[in-house]
């Protein structure tokens, strides 16, 4: 058993045993976390709701008007082809934020339990646009592929689309081509896909059954045809019937697309899991080691801990001591490179490696890095990276100690580490910091973020900083003189973008990541992405490119 | 006497095994096919088996058990009660083989089995008799019409060689007496092989109040007190009690006397019963002669409650010829003792009895437990469905009654519907409470039949339901969601009840859930919302806080059976399938068995046209008469049974065309 971490917060081992956390900003954090919260809860709520719109009484309408035609919306389909109170881990609900797509890209993608077998799930939301795919819509559905080709899930698409947004057709296209592609790739490599299509998968959306291993449509309600009537009679001036071009019954009996005709839709998800049964998919990865054993310290203290202001800087250990099994973290490497954390602990009772920030990166902690995960390759044990990382240090001392030669020690052992990566962004992520630290680019196989993340290529302070500076000697390589107060409302106004394009949101909404989760959650988020990992084998790599000594 | 046979099963057979072995005398079992693997069949020290599976077949077949008696050499044999314990001719049977035979003489049973013979020998003993005639099988329809007007009206068919309920009818007035008859008659038959009934006066709001006699070989007879066992369903006693709260404190002397003065009057030797009805109230009140039972009565224990003495232990005395070990005087009953009987069987239909697995079963040890199952046991249709009797004795009755009511409230009962609902009802209820206990109890508290469990106890055991499940083996919390969206939805059909659907989420402070009846759309319909629900995982059980009340539930489930107690109540469910099976709705359509049995009569055939509520087919099961009847009009259009067949529950006996119009 490995040393347990102690909290600060522990009034047991704290002198006087004071009530009051000595951690400071405690209360204020907290405050400011439960807000980011509230705010979240309001758009996952408008999410959940359907519709898509702007106006809750239209998307009311809409979910009625769907419901009327005894439909189910797509988390109740999700549901049902869950078994029972399996956990569900829902990706990127908030996709889109921030761009004109409807919140969640109307598309809902997550991995839960289908007898047993985990499996990614992606379903088609027919209230928003009628389920037809915008650029997010897109993307989320290639993340869930790629999350599903990296782990190993078996594919179950709940499918109820009119096709591409029309509108953005020249945003998704090309990109969306792939969606093809990649669904057929994922059988070559023997990853089961199984669709069941409830409505309308017209023209691009009918190649998701035709690229499918297993096909199920619903009769009287699947469409599924390249052209519909409007353009079978534009095309070749024909009055198609549309049972005839592409009713269930006709792709059950005539056309041979539809491998079971469901009755209804409790009907589709019920031959569904069936499907899913008969797979008998095993998992490959080598699963948890011991039994899981909740941590010491209660979880709702994440609130707290975490700086509302991502500057000030928290105790990664504290974190560790809320998310670890039974609290307990074998450190390596504890005396040296201090500002990173480095060690072993468990979580869901899955061996992991841990690299958590606690400051600026140096060479020591680069290094340290390095050798960390060589060694958790070595054992083929994932890796946690909690990022909350300003950057590599920089100045005259650190650029002639090195830094530059050790900070690519770090990136070429994470970007050749073939372990799976999961990283979550507990605070800040600036500068190649993200890349040491497996930011999105260097292929984690998920990534979460909490409400108080903040990326970018540095702080807007800084970053507005050196945009004067470099203003400054533009001017007055020119022989203009630098005027301060002139230049002020533009370097504020640079700050305001750059903070506001470097929020938990604003990522989440460009999928930099795969969802903002509660800080409480944290470790249920982490344990179902360790169990998914483990649907695939687990590898260690064997080469790195060359260390720069 | 060293080695003794029960010619029984069940808890009876249990019942004399612990009395013989406490006393270093061997046992030894009989046991038909479905009780090759009963408790009894286990306990015993050695057991021998019967060919076949019907009572008829096996505990009934004389031969059979005298074979088993030669075979393992036994030196006594006790008849338990039913079956072959007051059958004369196997009585002699047994003497004639030189085993001791532990009971009455044959001719003490002839004397009291004739129940005609029993009320002349009665009367000649000075006990006062209910008015009531003879019925030879040979009368016109006009003479038994005018006989039963003699007796009066209401009256009671009564088959003259049985007890125990069996071939029992009450008859309101004449025009169904002829039914009535030839029913009594048929299941005198299947019973105890003789169709003879006769007919009795039906004494209204009436007691049963009956003596418990014992007799040995040295010419003394003692009685034991009284039991009153007036609460009974369909003339079967359920629950029974001493002393009697009921008899007139003036009438307990002279009913002993009685008593014993009949049994003297016939030379009694064992254990005997001298039942009485006791009509009116107070100084009104008068008892009459019903029967004398000559064997050990099912309700024997509240005796030996009261008494301390071992019933049994006094039968195997008297046997060896020993003397009764007490004199009258040494008798002195003390406190209050009640018996309950608790049934595989639902009061609220009918008192349909329950086949299959007993998974659990085990009573709070503050009461006594005599019951021929276990934990695991199979509860066929061959037999009695009778589980156990429970008894409890206390200081005083009131008491006696709340520990019995808790004791069975806190009793793990799963996998059969029972009658223990309805019977915490009785032992709870205020007529019970003042002792207002008469043979038309359950007539004049029907609501004890269908006990409700009330409203919140379902609500709370429903949320104890799903709020069981325990989280996945890595530690992530049942149905946990980073985006709490939709109820999770749960189907549950009540044993014996109706169905719901509940409506659950777990939340990040707890636990949202509502329930709709089971006929709602889930989706379209608001379920109703139960308020703040507290669910909190407790060793192997749950805490489950609704209404400001938490109580501690235990969820077992076997299978899509899943069992839910807590201290005061406890319910079944099966989990409802979450997809209809779609390929099920063809099939044949007509009435079905209610239960698994014997079919005795089929009343139609292909082509006859049929009115609602007509008798098709009659079945026999566990000892009592179930009549399939048409629930419409229309015309039989294929007859799937034929009478001696055995079917099991569900089945479809006719397929009926209920359209098609008459010819």
């Amino acid at each position: 058993m490995a040393p347990v971490l102690r909290s600060r917060l522990d009034p047991t081992i704290r002198p006087g045993g004071s009530a009051e956390p000595p951690l400071s900003g405690f209360g204020s954090n907290r405050a400011a976390m439960l807000e980011s919260l509230a705010e979240i809860d309001g758009l996952l709520a408008k999410v959940i709701a359907g519709g898509g719109s702007g106006d809750p009484e239209k998307n009311a309408k809409t979910v009625a008007r769907h419901r009327g035609r005894g439909k189910l919306l797509p988390r109740e389909r999700i549901n049902l082809l869950l078994d029972r109170d399996s956990p569900f881990l829902e990706l990127s609900p908030l996709a889109g934020w921030g761009t004109d797509d409807p919140l969640g890209g109307g598309v809902a993608t997550g991995i839960g339990r289908v007898h047993g077998t985990e499996c990614m799930i992606v379903a088609n939301d027919p209230t928003v646009k009628g389920g037809s795919q915008g650029p997010t819509s897109v993307a989320k559905g290639l993340r869930a592929m790629e999350i599903a080709r990296l782990n190993r899930l078996p594919l179950v698409s709940l499918t109820e689309s009119g096709g591409a947004d029309l509108p953005k057709q020249a945003e998704i296209f090309v990109p969306g081509g792939a969606s093809f592609k990649k669904l057929t790739q994922l059988s070559a490599i023997g990853i089961p896909t199984v669709t069941l299509v409830f409505g309308s998968s017209t023209a691009g959306g009918a190649y998701v059954p035709g690229m499918s291993d297993y096909v199920v449509l619903q009769k009287d309600a699947a469409r599924v045809y390249l052209g519909g009537p409007p353009l079978v009679k534009m095309a070749i001036d024909e009055d198609a019937d549309e049972e005839e071009l592409g009713g269930a019954e006709m792709h059950a009996r005539t056309s041979g697309l539809a491998d079971y005709l469901a009755l209804d839709e409790l009907d589709a998800l019920r031959i569904g899991r069936q499907i899913v049964e008969h797979l008998r998919w095993r998992k490959a990865g080598p699963g948890p080691d011991r039994a899981p054993v909740e941590p010491l310290y209660d979880p709702e203290e994440l609130l707290g801990i975490p700086s509302a202001d991502v500057r000030a800087p928290f105790e990664a250990r504290e974190v560790l001591a809320r998310v670890l099994d039974g609290s307990e973290f074998e450190e390596f490497k504890a005396l040296y490179g201090s500002t990173l954390v480095t060690g072993w602990g468990h979580i869901g009772g899955y061996p992991v490696g841990v690299l958590a920030n606690n400051g600026i990166l140096f060479s020591q902690e680069s290094e340290k890095g390095a050798q960390f995960i060589q060694l958790c390759n070595r054992m083929g044990v994932p890796i946690l990276f909690a990022q909350n990382i300003t950057g590599f240090m920089v100045g005259t001392r650190y650029e002639q100690g090195g830094i530059i030669k050790d900070g690519a020690k770090l990136i070429n052992a994470v970007s050749n580490s073939t372990v799976p990566h999961l990283t979550l962004m507990m605070g800040a992520s600036y500068g190649a910091g993200n890349y040491g630290m497996s930011g999105r680019a260097y292929d984690p196989r998920f990534v979460f973020s909490w409400p108080n993340h903040r990326i970018a290529v540095m702080g807007p302070k800084q970053l507005a900083g050196v945009l004067t500076i470099v203003a400054r000697q533009k001017a007055e390589s020119t022989g203009i003189e630098f005027d301060d107060a002139a230049f002020a409302p533009m370097r504020d106004a640079f700050e305001q973008q750059v903070e506001s394009q470097s929020t938990a949101l604003f990522a989440t909404g460009r999928l930099w990541d795969d969802g903002i989760i509660d800080p409480r959650d944290t470790r249920n988020a982490l344990t179902l992405s360790l169990s998914a990992v483990h649907s695939a084998p687990i590898c260690g790599a064997e080469s790195y490119g060359v260390f720069r000594m | 006497m060293r080695r003794i046979l029960v010619a029984n099963r069940g808890e009876i057979a249990r019942r004399v095994f612990r009395t013989a072995r406490a006393m270093g005398i061997q046992t030894v079992a009989v046991y038909s096919e479905p009780d090759a693997d009963a408790p009894f069949v286990r306990e015993a020290d050695m057991a021998v088996a019967l060919r076949g599976s019907t009572s008829v077949e096996t505990y009934l077949d004389v031969d059979q058990i005298l074979e088993a008696v030669r075979r393992c050499g036994a030196d006594a044999v006790h008849p338990g009660y039913g079956f072959l314990s007051e059958n004369p001719a196997f009585a002699e049977a047994v003497t004639a083989a030189g085993v001791t035979w532990i009971g009455p003489t044959p001719d003490s049973i002839r004397a009291m089995a004739l129940k005609v013979e029993a009320k002349r020998l009665a009367a000649e003993a000075g006990v006062p008799l209910v008015p009531g005639a003879e019925l030879p099988d040979s009368l016109g329809d006009a003479e038994v019409a005018r006989i039963a007007a003699d007796v009066g009206y209401p009256l009671m068919v009564k088959a003259s060689a049985g007890g125990g309920g069996k071939g029992m009818r009450i008859v309101e007035s004449a025009d169904v007496l002829a039914e009535a008859l030839a029913s009594a008659r048929r299941e005198a038959q299947a019973s105890f092989g003789d169709p003879t009934v006769f007919l009795e006066r039906y004494l209204k709001r009436s007691r049963h109040v009956e003596v418990q006699v014992f007799g040995d070989t040295h010419g003394h007879v003692v009685h034991l007190g009284e039991r009153e066992c007036s609460i009974q369903r369909r003339h079967q006693k359920i629950v029974e009690e001493s002393p009697s709260p009921g008899l007139a404190a003036r009438l307990a002397q002279p009913m002993y006397d009685a008593a014993v003065a009949l049994a003297q009057r016939i030379g009694y030797v064992g254990a005997g019963t001298v039942e009485f009805i006791v009509a009116g109230e107070g100084d009104d009140q008068d008892f009459y002669f019903l029967e004398m039972n000559t064997r050990l009565q099912v309700e024997h224990p509240v005796t030996e409650m009261v008494t301390g003495l071992d019933l049994v232990e006094w039968q195997i005395r008297v046997a060896r010829g020993e003397a009764l070990p007490r004199a009258q005087e040494e008798i002195v009953p003390c406190g209050h003792a009640i018996e309950v009987r608790l049934y595989a069987e639902d009061p609220a239909r009918g008192y349909l009895p329950n086949t299959g697995i007993l998974h659990a079963f085990t009573v709070p040890s503050v009461a006594r437990v005599d019951s021929g199952v276990e934990s695991g046991c199979e509860v066929s249709a061959y037999y009695d469905p009778m589980l156990a009797k429970v008894i409890v004795q206390a200081v005083d009755r009131t008491t006696a009654a709340q520990s019995l009511a808790l004791a069975l409230r806190g009793a793990t009962i799963h996998g059969l519907i029972t009658n223990r609902d309805s019977l915490v009802a009785i032992l709870e209820s205020l007529r019970f409470a003042i002792g207002d206990t008469t043979t038309a109890f359950l007539d004049e508290e029907p609501t004890t039949l269908d006990a409700a469990v009330p409203g919140i106890v379902l609500d709370r055991h429903c949320v104890a339901v799903v709020g069981d499940a325990g989280p996945t083996p890595d530690g992530v919390a049942a149905g946990w969601r980073n985006v709490p969206a939709v109820h999770e939805l749960l189907g549950l059909q009540r044993l014996g009840g109706d169905s719901r659907i509940v409506a659950y989420q777990r939340t990040r402070n707890g636990f949202a859930a509502g329930v709709l009846d089971g006929g709602a759309d889930p989706f379209a319909d608001e379920p109703r919302d139960l308020g703040d629900v507290g669910v909190r995982g407790a060793d192997d059980a749950v805490d489950i806080t609704l209404g400001g009340i938490q109580a501690r539930c235990r969820v077992t489930r076997y299978g899509d059976l899943i069992c839910v107690d807590d201290p005061l109540w406890s319910t079944q469910w099966r989990e409802q399938p979450r997809f209809a099976d779609r390929e099920a709705d063809a099939g044949a359509r007509g009435p079905s068995t209610p239960v698994p049995g014997t079919v005795t009569v089929v009343d139609v055939k292909a082509g006859d046209r049929v009115t609602a509520g007509q008798t098709l087919v009659v079945l026999e099961a566990m000892k009592m008469e179930h009549r399939i009847t048409a629930d419409s009009d229309g015309v039989v259009i294929e007859v799937l049974v034929e009478p001696g067949q055995a079917v099991d529950a569900h089945a479809i006996v006719v397929v009926l065309d209920i359209k098609q119009e008459p010819t």
